[in-house]
């Protein structure tokens, strides 16, 4: 591995091919948590898988796996490819993003021992300890400087709207990490419970929602062959994801045991998430108006503009539940499993799937192997998504209205529980139906990359052209 | 597999050149590659901004929190129907209204086994000895107690 | 057309940091100096395991067995909360660390589960909840040491409200009172 030696793009083919490793394995995880919630005696052979593979442990292996395994890289993977190919200017270091890349890997492998054998921290997505969050926020760092100094170095002078949001995650995604897990190590009581909550929700608000974003703004107007529709929208967006967001942590709390000023101060600022979403809104249809018909051309457009109107339909929902009397109903049910599976699944991971089949044939300069997969893969994650998440959503209106009816506790409470033994059928089904669709991505994206015919190398380096 | 329908990049980009169009109601520049229009904020937008900023301040001034409770907690009277429900989910963790033993023993004719005063006795104080928590402990008033011991009676 | 800041990161990413410096001090700061926040009630202190108690250690059980992720704790002044006891406020988490109220409820909330049950039902419920309930679909934590099991009892047992505030149906009527303080 000297200097000279690696490839451009070298970092971007590293973090593409691990997390679709990781990707599988996240989702076998999943398949694994959702038969044990049919049947809680599943794997539990003898003392030893009862105790490792209980479903306590397992469900945060599965969470950490598909966001930090998967979901991160992917956008990582987005970060080198897009900012070189915007500023038309090499990476900074590639040695020094390789070795961010493999590093990610290790930690984050490190972590999910850790996670097995019990080490987990009770804050949601935050699960792996101390030693392995301070490892993770100096990678996070150095990877946002490697892509600030190729920025600062860039021959296009203009800075292209991806390019604004790719920066604000920047200070962002170390930012929230440091916020997220340090300090909440040495505090207690329910200021240490609104920094997990700011967390939880910023993770999301902050990080995937404008990487994704971010993304989408590159990918529209290339798969569309059309011209963004608006220059401002897109700023407005920008500047109202980074005003709102960050206050949105409270609203996990809502009706709970928090002063009424910090649920406010979390429920409002939920609701005017609302003028960023339906601004990019207008702008993805702005720009599609008179290319329609190319979705049904493109297979990356299909995926692109399925993710971005799950993304829509994620934060139509998310003002909605943020409401008092909604929230009275709908929180701690299984409506919350539902909702967190569509934007990171059905929206972000989505547009990250369009990312790779756009630009891995311009890395690698292999065309992708089979268009007929890709199609499996769109259409299971798709199906099998809804299925997921209208079971779940439905197992939770039934949920809420039953504890209404008073069936809160004892043998009350598992009667609902009986009752619902259907959907969790269903929602082990549909994430059957999604992780078929990754193998089918998994494997596309191997026989590509050994087996995919040549296209014209010049093409595929725009950054050096 | 579908060989057909397989396009290099080359050929998108191609195709992509020949369909870019300016929008009809605004220019574009170029950054990066990439056509940028600068179409204006639509009307129904800046609408959704204006509604949206009045609410905040609205719901910020006049929201209260959520009181459900009184609802499910009206004053009642001691009947069986009433008891059943709490025996539900104060007492059907550790005894079964059959003979069964759980962890505490079946309630089947626990009327006549016990006697009136034994059974009010034991409903109030529980059975220390034997780790049954006092009722009063788990939270249950007078007359839910009352509830309870009319239930009971029904116990054959 | 594009602005002269529109070729600066300098001024974007100082846009965005302090944007995110003002929400992470509404929402991560402000909270260390609510009174509700800062101030213990009686139920909060039965919290205040002194270290390596049965109670303590059971803690480090719950959450390394990951029980949080069935289980909230919190009670809310809602419909669907109507029979979990005396709605919790801030000050009942005062001493917990980290506070365990999460997001799922696939088994019960456990906010006062100690008044619920005797320790031998938590014991035995906890070798098989099949054996109470058919259809469970809790795990078996027949695998836990004895030791581990016992812990987990008394820290399951410790989770009561304090004795002063059980007056009424279930603590209702006391903790309106405390809930209308905190929201006053």
């Amino acid at each position: 591995m000297t200097t000279s030696a690696l490839r451009p793009y070298t970092t971007v083919r590293i973090f593409m091919y691990t997390s679709i490793f990781w990707l599988l394995i996240g989702m076998i995880v999943a398949l694994l948590v959702a038969v044990k919630s049919v049947n809680p005696d599943f794997l539990a052979v003898n003392t030893w898988w009862q105790g490792y593979f209980t479903y306590g442990r397992l469900r945060p292996i599965h969470t950490n796996t598909v966001l930090y395994g998967w979901l991160s890289p992917a956008f990582f993977a987005m970060w080198f490819y897009l900012i070189p190919v915007l500023t038309k200017t090499p990476l900074f270091s590639e040695r020094l993003g390789v070795f961010s890349a493999w590093g990610w890997n290790v930690v984050y492998a490190a972590g999910v021992v850790m996670l097995f054998l019990g080490r987990q921290v009770p804050v949601e997505y935050s699960e792996m300890p101390l030693v392995i969050d301070i490892p993770i926020i100096i990678l996070a760092a150095l990877m946002s400087y490697n892509l600030i100094r190729t920025i600062m170095n860039r021959k296009e002078k203009i800075l292209y709207v991806t390019l604004w949001y790719f920066l604000g995650t920047m200070i962002w995604l170390p930012g929230i990490y440091i916020i997220g897990n340090i300090p909440g190590a040495y505090v207690s009581g329910i200021a240490q419970a609104s920094i997990a909550y700011t967390w939880v929700h910023n993770i999301i608000g902050i990080w995937f929602t404008p990487v994704g974003v971010g993304t989408i703004y590159y990918l529209l107007p290339k798969l569309s062959g059309k011209p963004l529709y608006s220059h401002k929208l897109s700023l407005i967006g920008f500047w109202t994801i980074g005003t709102f967001y960050i206050w949105n942590g409270p609203h996990h709390l809502i009706n709970g045991p928090i002063p009424l000023w910090l649920m406010k101060a979390g429920i409002i600022p939920s609701l005017l998430m609302i003028i960023p979403v339906w601004t990019v809104l207008a702008n993805v249809i702005g720009t599609m108006k008179g290319a329609w018909y190319k979705v049904s051309e493109s297979i990356e457009l299909k995926f692109l503009i399925t993710g971005s109107l799950f993304y829509f339909l994620s934060c139509i929902q998310g003002p909605f539940q943020a409401l008092m009397a909604p929230n009275a109903v709908l929180h701690f049910t299984y409506w919350t499993v539902g909702h967190a599976h569509m934007p990171l699944f059905a929206g972000f991971s989505l547009v990250a799937f369009a990312g790779y089949y756009y630009s891995l044939p311009r890395i690698i300069g292999r065309q992708i192997y089979s268009r007929v997969l890709m199609n499996w893969h769109y259409w299971l994650s798709v199906l099998g998504f809804l299925l997921f998440a209208f079971a779940m959503w439905l197992a939770g209106i039934l949920q809420g209205f039953g504890w209404m009816d008073g069936n809160q506790v004892g043998a009350a409470f598992v009667k609902i529980v009986e009752s619902l033994h259907i959907y969790l059928i269903a929602r082990a089904i549909g994430g059957t139906l999604m992780l078929l669709g990754q193998i089918a991505f998994a494997w596309n994206i191997y026989k590509t990359a050994t087996a995919g015919s040549r296209v014209p190398t010049e093409d595929s380096m725009p950054a050096l052209r | 597999m579908a060989t057909d329908d397989r396009q290099t990049p080359h050929d998108h980009e191609q195709k992509d050149r020949e369909h870019i169009e300016p929008h009809d109601d605004a220019g574009y520049e170029t950054v990066s590659g990439i056509k940028m229009g600068h179409a204006k904020v639509p009307k129904f937008l800046k609408a959704t901004y204006i509604i949206l900023a009045m609410w905040a301040v609205y719901y910020g001034l006049t929201a209260t929190p959520v009181n459900d409770r009184t609802d499910a907690s009206t004053p009642m009277e001691p009947t069986a129907e009433a008891g059943a429900e709490i025996f539900s989910t104060s007492c059907a963790g550790c005894h079964a209204v059959t003979a069964q033993k759980l962890v505490g023993p079946g309630l089947a004719g626990v009327k006549e086994r016990l006697g009136d005063t034994e059974l009010t006795n034991v409903l109030h104080k529980g059975r220390p000895e034997r780790g049954m928590p006092a009722p009063p402990s788990l939270g249950l008033n007078e007359a839910q107690i009352q509830a309870l011991k009319l239930y009971m009676e029904t116990l054959k | 057309m594009a602005s002269q800041s529109e070729k600066n990161i300098g001024v974007l990413m100082a846009g965005a940091t302090v944007l995110f410096l003002i929400g992470v001090t509404g929402t991560c700061v402000l909270p260390f100096f609510d009174e509700s926040i800062n101030t213990p009630t009686a139920s909060g202190k039965l919290r205040n395991y002194p270290a390596n108690s049965a109670e303590a250690r059971g803690r480090v059980v719950y959450i390394r067995e990951g029980c949080f992720w069935c289980h909230s704790q919190a009670v809310r002044p809602v419909k669907a909360d109507s029979k979990l006891g005396p709605v919790s406020v801030p000050g009942d988490y005062y001493y917990d660390s980290p506070v365990l109220i999460m997001t799922q409820r696939t088994g019960p909330d456990l906010m006062w589960v100690g008044s619920r049950y005797s320790p031998e039902w938590q014991y035995q419920h906890l070798e098989n909840p099949q054996k109470f309930y058919q259809g469970s679909i809790m795990p078996k934590y027949n695998y836990l040491s004895e030791q581990d099991k016992k812990d987990l009892v008394a820290y399951l047992m410790s989770l009561k409200p304090a004795p002063t505030n059980q007056a009424g149906a279930a603590g209702q009527s006391g903790s309106q009172q405390t809930l209308k303080e905190i929201h006053r």
